[in-house]
């Protein structure tokens, strides 16, 4: 059963027709790590801060829903997502700059304790102290007393998802929560968060750029160009079945070991029709138009004119 | 802690040097004569020179220096050639009340415009935002004596709210015993509520002035501070886990912005620590402002150098004071620093 539904959710810039998504539509199920994958600029930030109901000022959502176990949490109103706590909680990419340089680590977990449980002040820090000592931190007494300038990047994040597994949160967002550290930092993170989605049970939607972490990592996966869903499948239906050419496009920039910043070549898309059409070697009329998601295969679906060529028989490329 | 102090207190040792050797020479070179003013228009040639002795003006220019330095160091700036006092001694008797003013002005400033700039940042593009922004305009393109005058004429002339602008008292008062300086403070030493009313009602108007003008820069890197703690990550985070808007404001965003405003707190307060001459002649506030203002007018060398190396020791004591109120507000920075993990 998915206990995170997103669905048709389009967020543009105020006053000006551009969407920064379009159409957007994933789920997570309970205890399974979901991928967001795709290059910066695609969308897969403004897709987490909008479930957060954290978009910057000058972007708004112009429909679309997010469901928690059913539950509506968009207010057709203001279309802003109104989270109750315990919904959801996110980690971020910049781990030290995400915590509040003057305020001590223990401090700012138990602030979380006490908005979360309404407990005293004592209670809220013994209750941190735990949770830093569960995401792995050695010392948890004397790490909970230091500013974060005074801990390594790796640490700053596992307490980033100390404070954030203070939320007690259903769906976990972790928006490229290794990038900022270093190879054996990455794995470690990575060991804390497959753990934690065994403990508790929480749906964990797993952004990031980094094909292979998605491997490792992920059950399913989204993949997100210029704020269109292009395919999703299971792990082994987009790295071994890729249908969509951008999918493969992607794998083929990792796999035949291109210059990696073809991945991170920045913001490049159409803004009308397909939004990989200039890109892509098949694009031809057909992809003035958007292309709705079709079934290729059990669980697996893809935006491309060229399945229904391959259905008519006309053959594949 | 003592090694910063000691390392501060060496290099402010060369601040000082460095103030006094340029003060004095500068002093040298600028034209008039000290002497004819001290003996009047019509004095003889004799007397001018005996003045000069008197004085030690005809001595040669390093002997001169070598006197001063030597005298200064034991804490005697000279003798003022215009009143015939002891440098040192007038300026300790109008400093307190520069600094009375200046720390009111300052903390009306502070009052005034950190509300004013946390609103503006907090509710950015609005009309909250727009009245601030127009207020500080109004501010830092007001002219002292113009406010000035405009308040005691409507305050003391039309509607007689507050005294006239005769100094720090009533021309019939006693002043309280000297502990502090700061008339306000030594009344409330002594007890005596209706004369710390007065210096009170007494200052308002000037303390006023001076304070709506400094507001503007306040009001200005509060706004501009604030608006970048609010955007930071950590702030997103805090938002993030639930945090109270009105604890996202303070704990996150002000308290962060904080070293700017520090900064800018520092800079308005060591400008106003010289006293700020327009506003004490305005007021007849009996300043070191006004005082070096009489000095340079008569070409008063000792007067006008003590002023100025006074205001230098003042500078520097403050910005001891600012690095230690940086390290308290901000744990990355420090004294002497330390890393836990």
């Amino acid at each position: 059963m998915n206990l995170l539904e997103v669905d048709g959710l389009t967020v543009g810039v105020e006053r000006s027709p551009t969407s920064i998504l379009a159409n957007v539509a994933f789920s997570v199920p309970e205890g399974r790590i979901v991928g967001l994958v795709g290059e910066s600029g695609s969308g897969k930030t403004m897709a987490a801060l909008t479930m957060m109901g954290l978009l910057p000022d000058g972007i708004e959502v112009r429909s679309g829903s997010v469901r928690i176990d059913g539950r509506q949490l968009m207010d057709p109103e203001t279309m802003t997502v109104e989270r109750r706590a315990g919904d959801m909680a996110m980690i971020f990419q910049h781990p030290q700059a995400a915590l509040n340089p003057t305020m001590r680590v223990g401090r700012q977990i138990a602030r979380v304790f006490s908005l979360q449980q309404g407990c005293g002040r004592d209670e809220a820090m013994s209750l941190a102290i735990e949770m830093l000592g569960r995401v792995g931190i050695p010392g948890a007494g004397r790490v909970a007393r230091a500013y974060p300038h005074q801990l390594s990047g790796g640490m700053c994040q596992r307490v980033m998802i100390a404070m954030a597994l203070a939320c007690r949160p259903r769906i976990l967002i972790a928006d490229e929560p290794t990038t900022a550290l270093d190879v054996t930092i990455q794995a470690q993170i990575f060991d804390l968060i497959r753990d934690l989605v065994e403990e508790t049970g929480a749906g964990v939607l797993f952004i990031t750029h980094d094909l292979a972490a998605v491997a490792e990592m992920c059950d399913t996966v989204t993949v997100l160009f210029g704020g269109q869903v292009m395919e999703e499948g299971s792990r082994d239906d987009i790295f071994r079945r890729p249908r969509n050419p951008y999918t493969t496009y992607l794998l083929d920039s990792v796999q035949k070991e291109v210059d990696p910043h073809v991945i991170e070549a920045g913001v490049d898309f159409e803004l009308v029709g397909c939004r990989f059409g200039h890109r892509c070697r098949y694009a031809w009329e057909e992809c003035g138009r958007v292309p709705d998601l079709v079934s290729v295969g059990a669980g697996h679906r893809s935006a491309c004119f060229l399945h229904a060529m391959e259905e008519n028989g006309a053959g594949a490329p | 802690m003592w090694r910063y102090l000691g390392r501060r207190l060496l290099v402010s040792v060369v601040t000082v040097a460095g103030i006094v050797v340029v003060v004095f020479f500068i002093m040298r070179v600028l034209p008039g004569d000290a002497a004819a003013v001290r003996a009047g228009p019509y004095a003889s040639e004799e007397k001018l020179e005996q003045i000069r002795d008197q004085f030690g003006l005809n001595d040669p220019v390093p002997v001169q220096f070598v006197n001063y330095v030597r005298d200064a160091v034991g804490g005697d700036l000279g003798t003022s050639i215009r009143t015939g006092g002891e440098v040192t001694e007038e300026l300790l008797i109008r400093l307190p009340a520069s600094l009375e003013l200046a720390f009111y002005a300052v903390l009306l400033a502070v009052l005034a415009g950190v509300p004013v700039g946390v609103a503006a940042a907090a509710r950015r593009d609005t009309w909250t935002d727009r009245v601030a922004r127009v207020v500080a305009v109004l501010g830092s393109s007001m002219a002292f004596f113009w406010l000035g005058l405009i308040l005691t004429f409507v305050f003391f002339f039309k509607l007689g709210w507050f005294p006239g602008p005769v100094g720090r008292l009533g021309i019939v008062t006693q002043p309280p015993e000297t502990v502090t300086g700061f008339f306000t403070v030594d009344a409330a030493l002594a007890r005596d509520w209706a004369l710390m009313w007065e210096a009170f009602t007494y200052l308002a108007l000037p303390a006023v002035t001076v304070g709506f003008v400094l507001s503007a820069p306040i009001i200005k890197i509060v706004r501009s501070s604030m608006i970048e703690t609010l955007d930071s990550e950590y702030v997103r985070t805090a938002r993030a886990v639930g945090v109270s808007r009105r604890q996202v404001l303070f704990r996150d965003g002000f308290r962060n912005a904080l070293v700017p405003v520090t900064t800018a707190i520092g800079i308005i307060f060591g400008y106003m620590l010289g006293g700020n001459i327009i506003v004490e002649l305005i007021f007849a506030w009996p300043g070191v402002g006004r005082y070096a203002y009489e000095a340079l007018r008569v070409n008063d060398l000792e007067a006008l150098q003590g002023f100025v190396i006074v205001v230098g020791l003042l500078y520097i004591v403050l910005n001891v004071v600012i690095d230690f109120v940086y390290s308290w507000i901000d744990p990355r920075i420090k004294l002497g620093q330390k890393v836990v993990a």
